[in-house]
């Protein structure tokens, strides 16, 4: 069975006054259908630039430098713009972190779940709207109908959330990228939507990425994991089997530096410094110069990354 | 553990909302409603809750960065609530706080130098070269280098910042600070240098903190005793062990039960609340939880639950001890599951 999205060596970088930065370098992953890989790692490591490179919503000084992504076959980035225009909300949605500023605020959420409703499905206002409120009611949201006439500011935040995912869920796409959906609410409303969530992956069987910096909601969503550190892959592999046993440094260190419920140590595990900036990265492995397990040719050769097992591949010279 | 910094009774933090041309009063929020609170001196007292529920609103109006509406507060056998002019500057002295956003809370246009200087200033302490000499020290102390003190907050990044909020609020040997979510800004690699800088430095400079996070996880790492607030009310109050072995409010059973683990697989969650943490302006009346609660009854629509229990475990609820057990068995197999 093919994957239904397939991204090989992305690469993208901002052209900026001081040069060249490369945010995205050369990753490459793919999903299979009813699947959710969970892309984890600190700000900056390009997680979200990924994303935004498959949606083709970099912008200048940005661009996509290297690389092909394909969803079903056809490469996005070869895609002309009035034709990703009609995958983008249709085929392949996104869910952003913060549904206030994601939502337009003088229009009512049903004139912007209907926008895209009769633009994909082709419908008319009527079955538009029915399906809207249909889509509403399927994420949970009371008196749909009255929720459609309202607008953003009306919507407590899991609600947003909510609607943010009716939005992105109405014109039935294969591929739905998540970032961050879940980090700017409370954790009882965080369970709520990762529950709802995964009830709607099951019945819809997309392929989804979900994007977070946070390992717990990774291990409950997820069924692969891709750890990113400064543009680059560190590690993949199946979920559970990464969390339990990374060999990456840096995966290891992301884990034993959280504190868990339940686990008490009386220091917690530290990274040393803090991601390097663009301008600053080391010549060889990107985590060299924070890593505890470096070697001599840490400092000058970046690792390949390559299988260590049939499903997991890291990119170290020294793995745990 | 009985030598008590921080005492407050009846604490109430009411905000007025105004309409109209006249600006006329129509309600309130009830931020903070009623707060008992006992701070022990070297403690780490954690607040936690959501969104809404006013840990923070209740860090501030502990040290009168919001005068509180009712309600007495003692720091160190004397009345703080009411005092003015010197002796409340000599008490500010000793109370500091933490910002949760590193970003906004050091003026852009002072140098980290100035910054650390500030309390120095205020309280006119030490001469100029001994302020420098203890600016570098204090600079050390967090972690940071001498060197920097030249440099503006755009110089650094979030952790290092963080750092710099930390040297200010310890610059005048303060005996309790209010950290205000302190590492919620920030990414989990420098949450943890943050979390053990604090706790270096409570163990060496004698600290007591109150420490405010939405994160159940950072506050079973850091704190001694922890309450849990929703709606403006401490809901469950106890010391760490207790509260993970034996959470007896159904609210933060709940909020034990929302926080993600590592290594459990995908998994459906079995028992999450439902609905949503209601307006302060407008609480629930009786139990403000009982319109999310499982084991809602009669009795918890109509009356307002009591802190009730032991003097080393309190809870607001009106289940009585048989339900207790039924918790005792959830958590047991959640323990067994971590």
């Amino acid at each position: 069975m093919n994957p239904v999205v397939d991204v090989k060596d992305l690469e993208t970088t901002f052209f900026l006054k001081s040069g060249p930065f490369r945010a995205v370098n050369r990753i490459s992953y793919s999903i299979n259908q009813a699947e959710t890989l969970g892309i984890v790692g600190e700000s900056g490591c390009g997680k979200s630039v990924t994303s935004f490179s498959l949606m083709r919503l970099i912008d200048r000084p940005g661009k996509v430098t290297h690389g092909q992504a394909l969803l079903n076959g056809k490469d996005l980035f070869k895609l002309s713009e009035p034709e990703i225009e009609s995958v983008r909300g249709g085929q392949m949605a996104m869910i952003f972190q913060e549904p206030m500023t994601a939502l337009n605020p003088v229009l009512t959420i049903g004139f912007q779940m209907n926008e895209q409703i009769e633009k994909h499905l082709k419908l008319t206002k009527k079955d538009a709207k029915d399906r809207a409120i249909e889509m509403l009611q399927l994420v949970g949201i009371p008196s749909a109908a009255e929720r459609y006439d309202n607008y953003s500011h009306q919507l407590s935040g899991g609600m947003r959330q909510r609607a943010m995912i009716a939005m992105a869920l109405s014109c039935n796409p294969q591929f739905l990228i998540a970032d961050e959906p879940t980090t700017a609410l409370d954790v009882t409303i965080q369970a709520q939507i990762l529950e709802l969530f995964q009830n709607l992956q099951e019945k819809l069987k997309m392929s989804v990425q979900f994007i977070t910096h946070d390992l717990g909601v990774i291990s409950e969503v997820s069924d692969k994991v891709l750890v990113m550190y400064a543009g680059q892959m560190c590690e993949t592999g199946p979920t559970q089997e990464v969390l339990t046993s990374p060999r990456h440094p840096y995966t290891a260190a992301l884990i034993e530096s959280r504190p868990q419920m339940g686990h008490r140590i009386d220091r917690l595990k530290t990274i040393e410094g803090s991601v390097p900036a663009p301008h600053e990265l080391p010549v060889g492995c990107p985590f060299s110069n924070r890593c505890s397990r470096v070697k001599s040719e840490c400092w000058t050769i970046k690792p390949a990354f390559v299988n260590i097992t049939p499903t997991r591949k890291i990119a170290c010279f020294n793995p745990l | 553990m009985s030598d008590i910094i921080l005492e407050t009774k009846g604490l109430k933090k009411h905000f007025p909302i105004k309409k109209g041309f006249f600006l006329r009063e129509v309600g309130s929020v009830k931020a903070v409603d009623d707060i008992d609170l006992t701070v022990y001196r070297g403690e780490t007292l954690g607040l936690v809750g959501e969104s809404g529920c006013g840990k923070s609103t209740l860090g501030r109006a502990l040290i009168r960065l919001y005068e509180p509406t009712a309600g007495t507060i003692q720091f160190d056998g004397a009345d703080f609530l009411h005092a003015k002019g010197e002796t409340l500057r000599k008490s500010r002295k000793d109370l500091q706080m933490i910002f949760q956003d590193p970003y906004a809370s050091l003026d852009p246009r002072m140098t980290v130098g100035q910054i650390i200087e500030q309390p120095f200033h205020i309280h006119n302490m030490l001469n100029q070269t001994e302020r420098r000499q203890r600016v570098k020290q204090l600079l050390e102390l967090v972690g940071l280098k001498a060197s920097h003190v030249n440099r503006y907050p755009h110089e650094f990044s979030g952790g290092q910042r963080q750092r710099i909020s930390i040297a200010r609020a310890i610059a005048l040997d303060p005996k309790l600070i209010i950290c205000d979510e302190p590492v919620s800004a920030l990414d989990v690699s420098i949450q943890a240098q943050i979390l053990n800088l604090l706790k270096d430095l409570q163990a060496r400079l004698k600290l007591t903190y109150v420490f405010i996070s939405h994160d159940l996880s950072v506050i079973e790492h850091v704190c001694d005793r922890i309450a849990v607030m929703y709606l403006g009310r401490i809901v469950e109050i106890t010391s760490r062990d207790e509260l993970f072995k034996n959470p007896q409010h159904p609210y933060t059973q709940a909020l034990m039960q929302s926080i993600p683990a590592i290594g459990l697989g995908k998994k459906k969650m079995s028992k999450i609340l439902t609905g949503e943490i209601p307006s302060p302006i407008n609480p629930p009346s009786g139990c403000t939880f009982h319109p999310r609660c499982p084991y809602k009854m009669d009795i918890c629509v109509n009356t307002t639950p009591a802190l009730r229990g032991t003097p080393d475990h309190l809870r607001s609820c009106h289940l009585d001890s048989n339900m207790e057990s039924k918790f005792k068995t959830n958590t047991t197999t959640q323990k067994e599951l971590l």
